[in-house]
């Protein structure tokens, strides 16, 4: 069997070999392979073809040139030599006839190495069957459905947004899942070039052709589109920002999915609450309480509201002991700090990183949602809520009624986070309160270039050994990690009034450089921090 | 007070408030730094880089103060056509670099990935697109580029083409090495040729265009003269001297001031005193921003880079009795075209042509073309005993690299290749 990782290797052509081709659907765990023989800043989807060719000893594979990274794993393996059959297939970036011409010779010359390899004749009829066999195979999906577009994504990506939305179709468009040849098949005897100019032209081309068309589905039935992107792949990151309709549209990026879990499973949640599926409860409220849970990755908040949503106590705890442990304790500590028990609480509806792990949940409800309805309930006329947790920063616009309307998230990196600060601050041997108060004693303003963590740290460590104030440094931090959210806002257009929740909201050197780069006041509750777990209460009444 | 600095806080305030008045005020930033390049030359440099200096400036002054009648091209696009046109041509990395040297970048990277742009582009490219998003980078005439060497290049130019409406001419150069593939380029050079006449009413002067491709080829003989001189000569050079190498050797190949810098070049070479200092063979661009860089191998006897894969990749001879199958032949066997083994080797060449102590291969951020093949350049340069260093970095984009980091590799490189000669 032959393995193949776009939609432009010739399956068709090779039928001819009585040979099937499979695509690769890889979702390693991790890139130790590939990143021994290539290196970390490459397209996640080719390192894991890589890992996914040595981990299942494949043989035999046609690659395509559809991408310098591709073109590079190419290089990798053909290096290594571990491989019976490694062929490169070069595709034409447009589709004039004197391309077409030159692709049927590269297509006829793939043909005639794989004679010699094999032994075998080419039998150009098997090869027209096959053409006319999938040309025949139904791919439309019928009904309401959601499509998944951009990069690869695989079985993984299209069951785990199966997992989130089981109620309606999937439809897999993404560029390793809408391979359909549409034209008509001519003569046997001159195959090489209409199949060419078939597989050149296919219903849905690659970003990578000069022609390429948008890929957004049409509205015939969509809900909505997840628009898939991988880290260090030029061409779907650009294709979406190409792409102008974006209505229903949630841009999610990975590693690959099987890397990516956590945060995938909290933005296409909080993408079916955002298109308004939001699960449906029956259930009546028996007693007089509910309470919110936030179970982030630095504190565990907890809220106790009583039906007329007024709050009758919060606690933040350490998330130290993990997220279930946590969880039970500040729980615990709050209905002993409001003299309750826990038959006086009628519904408990978990948020944050670690809302999927705590038994004592009714509901988990994403913290997108949760602190959009916080944000509303602290201040109602904000549009745009900025978050900056300890791992993770987001931008929310919602609408008057708090419910979302568009949001963003940072990526893994760091940059940008509570962790951020936290770790420059383990640098000058501060707790964060210190770090607050110093950030405004600064007297130079000073621009600390790096925009990583790991750079930014190193920085810091030499502006300490050159003698700058620690108040300047701080500075600096607070107006790295300001730059990063405003530029957050303003991939979504974001505008006032705004409020800012989180830990690092009690920052108020950072929210102070923000407000300058966002020319706007910036509301900061009291209970800023607790937001998320006011959401979580107001989403149990819902 | 910091001088740079202020100016790149102006900068970074009008290019959202005017980019208009930002781009005037480049514009006059360079003109008189151009001036002072012209009247108070680094004299640490030879004659020959202080003029490269210069022309080089001109060169960029030429492309982004006449944005209405230049194009915007790849920087492996042959602009001899264009010159026979008469069209001024500004590169993409050209246009980054140059926003890095006047410490303006930061605007326009933040500004692309605002509008969406994935943090992991190219640098180069993602600057590029800043500034036309910005709008600092006026629309121009016409855009030309080829897919050669990268991604990047089927992405920015088409973007920034749709974003203005501005025409746009693509080159594909095929994977494959072949005078079939020649030919084929080269007919796309004719059509490209045709698609200028149409737009500009003019007729080729094809007498002219066989004077340019003349100088062309005899700007690359000097360059290969250097070979001997390079080897156990010092002469001074800079980073920044080395990217405008390649860009004489890309878009300025057949212009006066490319044929003049390599015959200035030349004799610079020959009259250079002898020197047993460090030779360094540098892939890719280079960090010329970098202070721990500078401060290592500009103007520096003890080390120096001898010569940069993106000048030497078009040293190469090829016929040019037909001009465009001249110009097709420089991207069809241009070592960035095809697998990464023609890179290797003509690494590999120019390593054992100039008695190099070591390769140090820079990968960019954002190019999947180098970081992706790294490991495989230095296992097989390596091999043939030329150590090499994989330095991950960003040719223009200054924040997003470690200054400390760059050092201590840079500065075990050298101690490690001292050693061994020792």
């Amino acid at each position: 069997m032959i393995c193949s990782s776009c939609k432009y290797a010739p399956i068709e052509l090779m039928a001819g070999f009585d040979e099937k081709v499979e695509r690769l659907d890889p979702a390693p765990a991790a890139f130790t392979c590939a990143e021994g023989c290539t290196h970390p800043n490459m397209c996640s989807y080719a390192k894991a073809v890589i890992e996914e060719v040595y981990d299942k000893n494949i043989k035999e594979l046609i690659l395509t040139d559809c991408c310098d990274a591709m073109r590079r794993a190419y290089d990798a393996m053909l290096m290594e030599g571990k491989i019976d059959f490694l062929y490169l297939l070069p595709i034409p970036h447009k589709s004039s006839p004197v391309e077409i011409r030159m692709f049927a010779k590269s297509l006829k010359e793939l043909a005639e190495t794989f004679e010699k390899y094999s032994g075998r004749q080419f039998e150009v009829n098997k090869s027209v069957e096959a053409y006319r066999m999938q040309m025949s195979e139904s791919r439309q999906v019928e009904g309401n459905h959601i499509t998944v577009t951009g990069a690869h994504g695989g079985k993984q990506l299209i069951d785990y947004v199966q997992s989130v939305f089981p109620d309606v179709q999937i439809k897999d468009d993404t560029c390793s899942g809408n391979r359909h040849l549409y034209k008509e098949p001519g003569d046997a005897d001159d195959f090489f070039n209409w199949y060419a100019d078939a597989l050149m032209n296919q219903e849905k081309s690659c970003m990578r052709m000069l022609d390429a068309t948008e890929n957004i589905d049409s509205d015939d039935g969509r809900i909505g589109t997840i628009f898939h992107t991988i880290k260090f792949c030029d061409y779907y990151g650009f294709e979406y920002m190409m792409t102008e309709n974006r209505d229903r549209t949630l841009k999610v990026e990975t590693d690959t999915p099987g890397q990516s879990t956590g945060q995938l499973s909290t933005r296409l949640e909080a993408f079916r609450e955002e298109l308004g599926m939001e699960k449906k409860t029956n259930e009546i409220l028996n007693g007089r309480y509910v309470a919110g849970i936030d179970s982030g990755s630095t504190s565990t908040d907890v809220v106790i509201m009583d039906s007329s949503t007024n709050i009758i106590t919060s606690v933040i705890i350490s998330t130290a002991a993990g997220s279930e442990n946590s969880s039970k304790k500040a729980l615990d500590e709050a209905l002993e700090k409001a003299h309750l028990d826990r038959n006086d609480i009628a519904r408990i509806v978990t948020t944050g990183y670690g809302r999927g792990n705590i038994k004592a949940s009714d509901e988990a409800v994403t913290e997108i949602t949760c602190h959009a309805k916080g944000a509303h309930f602290l201040y109602p006329e904000a549009r745009t809520v900025i978050d900056i947790g300890g791992q993770d920063s987001k931008v929310i616009i919602i609408d008057s009624d708090g419910k979302v309307f568009n949001f963003v998230m940072n990526d893994k990196c760091a940059a940008g986070t509570g962790r951020f600060l936290e770790n420059s601050a383990k640098v000058f041997g501060y707790d964060m309160a210190q770090m607050s108060a110093e950030g405004l004693k600064w007297k130079k303003d000073l621009t600390i270039t790096s925009m990583c963590t790991v750079f930014a740290e190193s920085e810091v460590v030499s502006l300490i050994a050159d003698n700058t104030p620690t108040a300047d440094i701080i500075h600096g931090l607070n107006k790295s990690i300001a730059k990063r959210t405003a530029s957050l806002v303003m991939r979504l257009k974001g505008s006032g009034p705004y409020i800012m929740t989180g830990g690092v909201a009690r920052n108020a050197g950072v929210v102070k450089c923000l407000e300058e780069e966002l020319h706007d006041r910036i509301y900061v509750s009291e209970d800023a921090q607790i937001c998320g777990a006011i959401g979580a209460c107001l989403s149990a009444f819902s | 007070m910091d001088v740079y600095k202020t100016f790149s806080n102006i900068m970074a305030h009008e290019i959202k408030a005017n980019p208009e008045r930002a781009r005037k005020l480049l514009l006059t930033a360079f003109r008189g730094f151009g001036f002072y390049q012209k009247h108070f030359p680094d004299k640490k440099l030879p004659a020959s880089k202080q003029y490269l200096a210069t022309v080089c400036m001109d060169y960029m002054l030429h492309g982004f103060g006449n944005p209405s009648q230049a194009a915007l091209t790849s920087i492996f696009m042959p602009c001899e056509i264009m010159q026979a046109f008469d069209i001024p041509c500004m590169c993409a990395e050209m246009f980054s670099t140059y926003m890095t040297g006047a410490y303006s970048e930061r605007a326009f990277v933040e500004r692309a990935e605002q509008e969406g742009i994935p943090e992991t582009f190219c640098s180069y490219h993602k600057i590029l697109v800043g500034g036309a998003q910005t709008g600092l980078l006026s629309p121009v005439h016409f855009i030309l580029n080829t897919s050669l060497a990268c991604d990047a290049n089927n992405l920015t130019f088409r973007y920034i083409s749709q974003k203005t409406g501005t025409p746009q001419f693509y080159l594909d150069v095929p994977y494959e090495r072949s005078e079939e593939s020649v030919s084929f380029v080269a007919d796309e050079l004719r059509e490209m040729t045709s698609f200028l006449e149409k737009n500009i009413g003019r007729k080729l002067d094809s007498d002219h265009l066989r004077q340019i491709i003349d100088r062309s080829a005899e700007t690359t003989d000097n360059l290969r003269a250097t070979i001997p001189y390079r080897k156990n000569r010092y002469l001074g050079g800079t980073l920044t001297a080395e990217l405008y190498e390649a860009l004489m050797v890309h878009n300025a190949l057949g212009s006066k001031e490319a044929l003049e810098y390599s015959r200035r070049l030349l004799e610079d070479y020959k009259k250079a005193p002898e020197s047993d200092g460090i030779k360094i063979v540098w892939m890719h661009s280079n960090p010329f921003w970098q202070k721990c860089a500078k401060d290592l191998l500009n103007e520096n006897q003890k080390q120096r880079i001898v010569a940069t894969e993106l000048g030497y990749d078009n040293w190469i001879e090829y016929d040019t009795s037909d001009p465009y199958r001249y110009m097709a032949s420089r991207l069809v066997y241009n070592p960035y075209n095809g697998p990464v083994q023609y890179r290797i080797e003509n690494t590999l060449r120019m390593a054992r042509e100039l008695e190099a102590d070591g390769v140090v291969c820079f990968c960019h951020w954002g190019c999947k073309e180098t970081c992706g093949a790294s490991a495989e350049i230095a296992q097989t340069l390596e091999a043939n005993g030329y150590p090499t260093l994989i330095l991950n970095g960003d040719g223009v984009d200054t924040m997003n690299s470690s200054e400390g980091q760059t050092l201590t590799r840079m500065q075990a490189f050298l101690e490690m290749l001292r050693e061994k000669r020792s």
